[in-house]
């Protein structure tokens, strides 16, 4: 067949542009009429005749047009797509052949992705976990949180009183339902028992959450009675735990404190409440016809759920005008006292919420970093292929072309580094979640993992990262005329180098940025732990001991078992001494308003209050508390004897202007007058940055509690210390149970305040320190390339006589300049932005230049360091090679 | 022939009969289909050519643009290795059936 010479190119064109698929079409049918219409004619027919029959025997024209048009047309499109297919397929093949032949660069900027997006998918799932995903409960915007307060003083918040919490249920009308609950710890089992978190709510608590038992039922309207028959829920890691995921635990009875109780249900396995941590056993409230009549005794934490008509403002009004209408029906315990309400989120999650936003923040920045390193990576690598590019351009592709080419290169890296990110992220993730303490934060953190939303954000990233990284160089790049690459010796021009050096300070800046943050913790971190404990955490052994309230009824059994326990302790080889005492230092307890005997009766809302504590003789001496003045407790203070308390120095500041309370004597509700024997050094309650508040110290002997803990000081080592007290408590009371011993420093370092500052300190540390290594490759390889573009002339310099190290100065001093003011501008940045962590500091301005000082060096260090090693290299230039070279 | 698909089946594998003996333009097709037949198969041009243009969406044969005996701008199908393939079956099955046609008719 003889060719149309012109049909190849046409074809090309026609498969590009699908409107000239008509006009072939036409030209096909043309030529077919006109054979047919040659043959007619050469057959005798006149024109007219041949013409008519040759279109009569073709048939209807424009639908056979339409027809072969939307066939062609179909196959065009197929063609098209099988084309792109082919040339991406082609893409990265030559991208894939390229990055192999540099593994060096190939490796390092997959990594640096692959620590950017591993970082923030990780603390992206903290985040998800935290502050988005919803609740474990039916609707949980409309549940809500109440306390009562004063009027006078909102920051004084308690949980409510019994009748209290009655009437509020009764009289508002802007809640569906309203239901309480307070924590609890069980001891659980009689052979070998174990003690376990719990919790106790009124019989409606659950419906008020919207939530249902897994397997069984949760409690019935009339279970949360005085006297009602004591049943149990489980929670699904105590019924996996304890009860190996046996489904016919229901209806089974347990011991629970030594009495019988009857399992009813198991929770659902998603199920958490934070105020009460991983509660393993839930029963209704349990308290006294007597408790629940006193109205001044505040217990029950209130959860409510919004009528739909109702909003958290609106909930707020109604309740500050029913609790006004009770103050003036109960003066004696209402007046002056108001109720406060919060979304339940923000009492579950508030804590957490500026740690989170904080750690967000620190990954952002560091995968921009990140992506800025691989941006410059990728520009100084552009610029070795100038040539290559060149070349493409000079033989006629498009700069569309190369774009796509450079992009599909950046694409691999990135699906490549965000692949690994995400085993960054796993590892990163299961790290972060080791660094919270068991329960020290709430527990919806741990439900952190990466899911669905996770991936699709990492995904998400990873095509912002993508375009970042392959963008920039890439219209650079392409944007070359194929006269510049192409001339001899042709160096990289000034536009692409302001290009990099931007590139580099930004990376400079934002390092500074997350340094100097961690910078401020660590130093908050140094000032915390610098703070006057008011005892001595070293060396100190503590464990909590419960004994079943059913083999230890009353105070005289109690008192005689927890005497044994701490005479055996005491006993131990290498023990220096040991005491009882309610509640450790930092943790919260309980506190009681008092009246001073011979000072006139204070307004309602005016009456003293005290943190308040029992503990036994021999405890401060073993936490090596100073007693300032008077008296220990001593064993002959029991319930034969005279009501004695000692109290803290805080104690006499706020009550007797700071003279000492030592003789003075008080009374607390329903007690005969408390006279106090002794005063001793502040020792924190809660946290341990709060100032430390009045506290009462009461004779364990002369209101004995089924629960103490033991504080231990030793000599040496803790070494077998919790093995021993396992042991004791065994021997010396039947039935009692450990909760696991720890020592009091590891204690110290889980308590929140700790924790707030040395969380962040840690992750925000950490992502520092990753900048800063990414800066180093950054700063490293902008020195090197311009050693290297500068090849020519260091050698004509070394040539003329000049001394290797004014060479190395000479590199240098251009890195040193961005470095500076990359330093700079980080200063600004980190200073205006560290007032939005302010409040998560402790003892430091946001403003320390001590903070800022130390980053501003780190960074000098690191870039002097970074710069260096390349640019010894300059000085190893052999004149002759290069002088030849060109 | 009331069945269409038959109908067509069978125009397509005459069609791609019709190009076993190299490229060949559409006016060539009909011509020949004409003539081999001795004028039983008369097949509308227009159908001729949509079945021309299926089969080459099919990839059963290729087209491209070339110059006529007359020196015209013609466009000339080939049967492709697939068509080949196709032909064969077509073949075989229309073989197949039609002996069996016989033998029913002759029964």
């Amino acid at each position: 067949m003889p060719r149309d010479p012109s049909s190849r190119i046409a074809g090309v064109r026609r498969l590009l542009h699908l409107p000239s698929v008509r006009h072939d079409i036409d030209d096909e049918l043309r030529f077919h009429v006109e054979s047919r219409v040659d043959a007619l004619l050469a057959q005798g027919l006149d024109r007219r005749t041949a013409e008519r029959t040759a279109w009569r025997e073709f048939g209807d024209l424009p639908s056979a047009r339409a027809e072969l048009e939307a066939i062609d047309r179909r196959r065009a499109r197929g063609i098209a797509l099988g084309e792109w297919i082919e040339s991406v397929r082609q893409d990265a093949r030559v991208a894939l052949r390229g990055l192999v032949t540099r593994p060096v660069f190939s490796l390092t900027v997959v990594f640096t992705i692959a620590l950017g997006v591993g970082a923030n998918a990780a603390i992206f799932s903290v985040l998800d976990a935290v502050l988005l995903r919803a609740l474990p409960y039916a609707h949980p915007d409309r549940l809500v949180h109440l306390w009562e307060t004063f009027h006078s003083n909102v920051a004084n918040q308690s949980e409510a009183s019994y009748p209290d919490y009655l009437d509020w249920r009764a009289r508002n009308r802007v809640f569906a339902d309203m239901g309480g609950y307070r924590g609890a710890a069980y001891v659980l089992g009689s052979q070998q028992p174990t003690v376990e978190r719990g919790a106790q709510s009124t019989a409606n608590f659950f419906d008020v959450l919207g939530v249902h038992a897994a397997i069984g039922r949760t409690f019935l309207p009339g279970e949360d009675d005085v006297g009602a028959p004591r049943v149990a829920l489980l929670s699904d890691g105590l019924w996996r735990r304890a009860f190996a995921s046996d489904r016919s635990v229901i209806g089974r009875t347990i011991t629970v404190d030594g009495t019988s109780a009857t399992v009813v249900g198991v929770l659902p396995a998603g199920f958490t409440f934070a105020p009460v941590r991983d509660a393993g056993i839930w029963m209704p409230i349990d308290a006294s016809a007597e408790w629940r009549r006193e109205r001044g005794s505040h217990w029950l934490n209130v959860v409510a759920r919004l009528d739909p008509g109702a909003t958290v403002a609106s909930a707020a009004r109604e309740m500050s005008s029913v609790m006004t209408q009770m103050g003036r029906e109960y003066p004696g315990d209402d007046a002056a006292r108001d109720a406060r309400i919060a979304p339940l989120r923000d009492t579950l999650v508030g804590s957490v919420r500026p740690l989170i936003l904080l750690l967000y923040g620190a990954v952002a920045v560091l995968l921009l970093v990140a992506c800025v390193n691989c941006a410059n990576l990728m520009l100084i690598r552009g610029a070795d292929r100038r040539r290559e590019m060149a070349v493409r351009i000079a033989l006629g592709a498009g700069r569309a072309r190369l774009v796509r080419q450079l992009m599909t290169e950046s694409a691999l890296l990135t699906a490549a580094g965000g692949a690994l990110g995400l085993v960054v992220a796993r590892l990163g993730l299961a790290g972060l979640l080791g660094l919270i303490p068991p329960g020290a934060v709430t527990p919806v953190l741990a439900a952190a993992t990466i899911n669905g939303p996770v991936l699709i954000y990492s995904i998400g990233i990873c095509v912002v990262t993508a375009m970042l990284v392959g963008l920039v160089p890439a219209l650079r790049e392409s944007g070359a005329g194929p006269a510049d690459g192409l001339k001899l010796g042709a160096r990289g021009n000034s536009r692409a180098g302001a290009l990099r050096d931007t590139l580099v300070v930004t990376e400079v800046a934002l390092t500074v940025v997350l340094v100097s943050g961690a910078a401020l913790f660590g130093r908050s971190l140094v000032k915390l732990m610098s703070i006057e404990l008011g005892f001595n955490a070293e060396h100190l052994t503590t464990a909590s001991i419960d004994l079943p309230n059913a083999t230890y009824p009353d105070a005289a059994t109690r008192v005689h078992a927890f005497d044994r326990i701490v005479s055996a302790v005491r006993a131990l080889p290498g023990v220096d001494g040991a005491g009882l005492v309610t509640r450790l230092p930092l943790d919260w307890g309980t506190s009681t308003s008092f009246t001073i005997v011979g000072q006139p009766a204070p307004a309602p809302d005016q009456e003293p209050s005290a943190s308040y504590r029992t503990s036994s003789p021999g405890y401060f001496a073993a936490l090596e508390t100073p007693l300032v003045d008077g008296r220990d407790f001593r064993t002959a203070d029991d319930t034969t004897a005279p009501l004695v308390a000692i109290v803290n120095r805080a104690f006499g500041r706020a009550y007797f202007d700071g003279a000492t309370a030592v003789g003075q004597r008080i009374v607390l509700h329903g007690t005969d007058s408390v006279r106090i024997v002794g005063e001793v050094g502040d020792v924190p309650i809660g946290n341990i940055d709060d100032r430390v508040p009045p506290t009462l110290y009461m004779a364990f002997a002369q209101d004995a509690d089924n629960a103490m803990h033991i504080a231990i000081r030793s000599r040496g080592d803790a070494g077998d210390l919790p093995r021993d007290i396992a042991r004791i408590v065994d021997q010396q009371a039947p039935g009692g149970a450990v909760v696991q011993a720890m020592p009091m420093d590891e204690l110290l370092a889980q308590s929140s305040s700790v924790f707030m500052r040395r969380f962040p300190l840690l992750l925000v540390g950490a992502f520092a320190l990753v900048t800063m290594v990414l800066a180093m490759v950054g700063i490293y390889g902008m020195v090197s390339y311009s050693v290297s573009q500068r090849r020519r002339e260091l050698g004509i310099r070394l040539a003329l006589g000049a001394q290797p190290r004014s060479l190395v100065s000479l590199v240098v001093r251009h890195g040193g300049t961005l470095a500076g003011a990359g330093i700079l501008i980080g200063l600004t940045v980190a200073i205006v932005l560290a007032r939005f962590i302010a409040s998560m500091l402790y003892g430091v301005s946001p403003n320390d230049p001590a903070a800022y000082a130390a980053a501003a060096i780190v960074l000098a260090v690191v870039a002097v360091a970074a710069g260096v090693l390349p640019a010894r290299r300059a000085t190893r230039v052999n004149p002759a090679t290069v002088l030849r070279s060109d | 022939m009331a069945d269409l698909d038959l109908l067509q089946g069978t125009l397509d594998t005459l069609v791609l009969k019709a190009l076993t003996w190299g490229p060949r333009h559409g006016y060539a097709v009909a011509r020949w289909l004409k003539d081999t037949s001795s004028g039983t198969i008369e097949v509308e041009d227009r159908a001729l050519y949509v079945a021309l243009h299926r089969l080459e969406e099919r990839g059963w044969v290729d087209s491209q643009w070339g110059l006529s005996e007359n020196n015209r701008r013609a466009k000339y199908y080939q049967l492709t290795a697939a068509g080949r393939r196709q032909l064969r079956q077509k073949s075989a099955d229309f073989t197949t059936y039609a002996t069996a046609m016989f033998k029913v008719l002759r029964a």
